[in-house]
This record gives structure tokens, sequence and C-alpha cells, in this order.
């Protein structure tokens, strides 16, 4: 897409909005679509690797994760940055505005793996919300995620509140935001790319927050795929991803030894949750 | 010579259901000790006091020790939502039972010189040690802290690299490799108490038990208790790992290096000696090799927060 001028008329989001100043580079963050790649490679872009990033005293449940603390990220958001350098990110031609966006099928599975199946601390524990089926101490990921599907669909405007679990045309404000370049998922390589050759450097971005591994179309039925392509309808309509047939998928059981695996993971989670909330009160 | 058979020289004298050391039952229960004495020394911070119900217990790591130690809590009438909060280095919250200094029930170290004394000796206190079969143990002593990777002393320890081929975790050479390099190096590795023969962690020489029980006793442990305490005790079950049985990983030369690293269980508390046949692999999938890498990353995580709280303190 070539570079063209844009307007400066943002009011949402704005501490979403990540400025590197030194690449002209503005991105906006949209949970569950690489952020956590995209949020080290801005750091990095900044001369700053995982050793040097500060600690952070959030809910986050791995150290890599804690590069989504903006009080210790290195680059700055755009509400931190003076009007004259806001304007121009905003609407300089050399400036490269960029968004990466996620087939909202995948992403919906993996705001709920990641969320609810691991039992993340955040807000979202206390949203409505079904149990997590077994069937003899087996995990059954399928139903468990079809039956959330159901109960968001219920619950709508609490559980899309929540940017990890809002539709992308919103987390990025595409009506406020003169975009140069939104880039899908599938490809990151060659956004890393054009941003190496901006900033004059290698950079090679370790991926994280990869979850389990699964497929997310064994975990979807017909049913379940209706109610994702209503709830995310302008993401499908404004982002350009295709509706798909879903109907086939074989469903996910998981295997003793994995369910058992993920319960514990559960168990730590809530765990860091605990330490964060002590440690954020004593601070 | 067995715990048992050395203690004919003082038998039991209430004619109780004294446990010989046959595979069927190893143990005992309510054994009478009238010449019980106040002679321990050692291991003051792992024997529990509870001194309403007269009960006396000895913690033996990987031996059901944190059900057993929610069982003290639940006739202290606490339960989870009772506990102080811990911050120390424990991966779950049902873990933090493990912090002495939130749990409601007192060490023997931290009670009055009288308490103590009658609870070693008062024919009315029940002086209690759970057990576990050392094949289980040693397997779960290595699933809890090798493979889990719960950070601890023994991360330094001398140890082979876990065994992953294509994504998947070969969780059965992983553990006989690891019980090789543990035999090599058996003194670092029993240092540590969940390595450690159960028989020195119970002060069997020290201690005038009145009920030693298996694992597998817990629910008549339980019923005991209930009745002593004059509340429920049922803790459910905790700290109970993947699922995985000492026939899945056990060869008959891992069992032998078993017997020779826990001798003094088998010979002392009495426990059979088994004999394996070579298992099937136990290979882990892949969800589960890669739900055990975000368990690390987790279990850092944990300990990073676990540092910077303990540092304001």
């Amino acid at each position: 897409m070539p570079a063209e001028a844009g307007a400066d008329r943002l009011i949402s989001i704005q501490s979403n909005v990540h400025v590197v100043e030194s690449a002209r580079l503005l991105y906006v963050r949209v949970p569950k679509a690489a952020c956590s790649t995209m949020l080290w490679t801005m750091a990095l872009m900044a001369g700053v690797g995982s050793d040097e990033l500060a600690f952070s005293d959030g809910h986050y449940p791995t150290r890599p994760m804690t590069i989504h603390d903006a009080s210790i990220h290195p680059v700055p958001t755009i509400d931190l940055v003076s009007p004259d350098l806001r304007h121009e990110a905003l609407t300089s031609p050399e400036w490269m505005r960029v968004a990466i966006t996620r087939d909202p099928y995948a992403r919906l599975y993996s705001a709920w793996e990641s969320r609810i199946l691991f039992a993340s601390p955040g807000p979202w524990t206390g949203f409505p919300q079904p149990a997590i089926i077994s069937v003899d101490g087996n995990i059954d990921v399928a139903t468990s995620f079809q039956a959330f599907v159901e109960t968001m669909e219920e619950h709508l405007g609490i559980w899309q509140a929540d940017p990890h679990f809002a539709q992308q045309a919103y987390v990025m404000a595409l009506d406020e935001i003169d975009f140069t370049d939104i880039v899908p998922t599938s490809k990151l390589g060659e956004l890393f790319d054009r941003l190496s050759d901006r900033v004059g450097k290698p950079l090679h971005p370790q991926r994280h927050n990869e979850g389990l591994g699964l497929a997310y179309r064994d975990a979807f039925d017909e049913a379940t795929a209706r109610r994702c392509e209503a709830m995310f309808a302008l993401d499908f309509d404004r982002l350009g991803y295709e509706h798909q047939d879903l109907s086939s998928g074989s469903g996910l059981r998981l295997s003793g030894p994995a369910s058992r695996t993920v319960a514990m993971l559960q168990d730590r989670n809530r765990r860091i949750g605990d330490l964060s909330e002590r440690l954020r009160q004593r601070a | 010579m067995s715990f048992f058979s050395r203690r004919r020289t003082r038998p039991p004298t209430n004619g109780g259901s004294v446990g010989e050391p046959t595979a069927s039952r190893v143990g005992f229960e309510s054994r009478r000790t009238p010449d019980a004495s106040d002679r321990l020394t050692t291991l003051a911070s792992t024997v529990y006091v509870v001194a309403e119900a007269k009960v006396l217990y000895v913690q033996v790591f990987k031996a059901a020790c944190s059900t057993m130690l929610w069982s003290l809590a639940q006739m202290a009438g606490k339960g989870p939502e009772d506990l102080a909060f811990s911050t120390d280095l424990h991966v779950a919250r049902e873990l933090t039972i493990h912090d002495l200094s939130i749990h409601p029930v007192p060490t023997i170290d931290r009670v009055s010189p009288e308490l103590r004394h009658e609870a070693l000796t008062s024919p009315e206190w029940m002086r209690l040690g759970i057990v576990r079969d050392p094949y289980s143990r040693l397997y779960s002593g290595w699933e809890s802290r090798r493979l889990l990777l719960h950070d601890g002393p023994w991360t330094d320890y001398p140890q082979p690299d876990l065994v992953v081929v294509d994504g998947q975790l070969d969780l059965g050479t992983s553990f006989r490799a690891f019980v090789e390099s543990m035999m090599e190096h058996r003194w670092v590795w029993q240092g540590d108490y969940h390595f450690a023969q159960q028989i020195y962690q119970l002060a069997l020489d020290q201690i005038d038990f009145t009920d030693i029980a298996t694992t597998s006793d817990l629910p008549r442990v339980f019923r005991s208790l209930s009745e002593r305490s004059g509340r429920l005790v049922d803790p459910g079950r905790h700290n109970e790992g993947l699922g995985i049985k000492a026939e899945d990983v056990f060869d008959d030369v891992t069992a032998q290096r078993c017997e020779e690293l826990y001798d003094q269980d088998f010979l002392q508390i009495g426990f059979p000696k088994r004999s394996f046949a070579t298992p099937p692999p136990m290979v882990l999938d892949q969800v589960a090799t890669r739900a055990l890498g975000m368990i690390k990353e987790r279990n850092d995580r944990i300990t990073d927060l676990s540092t910077a709280i303990r540092a304001w303190n």
C-alpha cells in the first residue's frame, strides 16, 4: 500500500497505540493477533532485549508476557508523546501505520484457550461462562469451547467489552487511524523483513504466547461457526476474512496427562494472580 | 532386620492390628506404646502437633504430605479460606499449606516443653506417619521436582536432560535415565527430603509411633482423625501429578536401582519388592509436552513474583 498522508482524528484506544519515533512506525495493538510478538519486535527496534526489560508486578503469566506492561515497555504509547509527534505519527506520509489482524475463528479460539481454558488471571474470570467439560478426567476442548461461545453470545456486551474478545475493527480504531499497512498474521514474516529494512538491522522476534498447538478448526462445529460470524461480523466484513465451512471439525479431547497438565497450568495461573495482586497492594 | 521384627523385642500390648511386612499389609494402627519416651532430637519442623485432638503427625515428603497438611488444618477447624496469604515460593494455592508460617497447627519446636513431652509419650496420643511404596514415591519425586520443574535446590543437582523426540517427551526413558544418574550421585539427591529414604524422615528410632499407614490406607486414617477431632476430615486429594503409575515407567533394572537407593525403606518399613516387566513406551503427546513447557514458564514467573514480594518484607 503506498504511503499517504493521514488525518489526526484519533480519540480512542490511545494506550494501545505505540509510537517508535526512530523508525517512524505507529503500531496499533490488537490482542490475540500476534501482539506479544509485535511488542517484542518494537522493544528490539528500540534496542531493548529481554534481559533489559524492567520487572513487572502485573498478573502476566510468563516473563515474555510482561512485555504487555505499558509501564515498562521501552516504546511509548501515543498518549505519552508530544502533540507534535502524535500529529506527525498520525498524518505523515513517511510514517508506517500498522496493525496485525487475525482470522476471527482462530482468534476467538485462541482467546478462549489462553484466557478461559488456562484460567489466566484477569477480569474475564468474573464474566458469565460455563465450566470446562471433562469426560473421565479428559478435558473435552471442543465441547467446552462450543458451550463457551454459546454463553458468550448470550452475554455479548460483557465479553466484547474486553479487548481479547472484542471485534478487531473496534480494537484497531479502523475509522480513526489512516493505516498504511494492515497485515494478517499469516504475513508476519514479510512484515519483519520490511521493519528490518526500516531500522537497518535484522529483527528476529521469537514467537510468544503460542498455546497448545491445537487446530482451531477441530474445536468448531457449524453452529459455533455461525455464532462467531455473527459476533465478529465487522471483522469479516471490513477486514476481508472469508466465512469458512467448519462443519466437519473432528472434535478435540485432551489425553489424561495433557488434561492434568492443563489443570496444573490453571493452578499456576491462579497463584500468579494471587501473588501479583498482593505485590500491587504493597506497591 | 525390619522395623517390625526389631519391635518384637517390645511387642504391642493391645493385641491391635499390628501390620507384618507382607505384600498385602504394611504398617500398623492403634499400636500401644506404654514405654514411649521423649527422645526426639531431629525433624522438629516436620513434626506437627494437634493438641486438641491429641495427634502428632510426622511429615514424609512425597507421601501424601500435602493432603495430610490439609487434614491437620481441617482438624484445627480451618479451611482454605481461613489461611493467611503465603508469599513462599509455592506454585499453586493448595501447596501454600506447606508454608509453616501460615499453617494453623504448630510444629513440635513451637509448642511448650510440657505439650511436646505429652505428645511424644502419652498413651492417649496418636503418633502418625504416612508412608508410600518406594517405587511410586521415587517416580513422584522425579515427576514433581524434575519434570514439572518446581524451582528448588535440585535444579542444580547432576541430572540428564529430558528426552524429547519430535516434540513428544519420552517420559519413560527420561525417568529411567534419571534414576541411573541419581544412583551415581545419590549423596547429592538423597540429601533432599523429596528423594531421601522415608525411614530417616520418620525418625523411626526417635518417635514411638502408634500408627504408620500407607497412602492406600488414607481413608481409614481420615476416619480416625475425624473421630479424634470431632470434625469432618475429608481433605480431597492434593498434588496429584500426571496420573502415571510406577508400572508405566519402571523396568527391572530401574526397580533394582530403586531397591538399592531405598533399601532401608524396604527393609525397615517392609514394603514388598516387586518385579516389573519392561513397560511399553510412555510418551507424552505433543499437547502435554507443550503444556509442560508452559508450566515451566509459569514456574519462572511465580519465582519472580514471590521473590519480589519477599524483598518487600
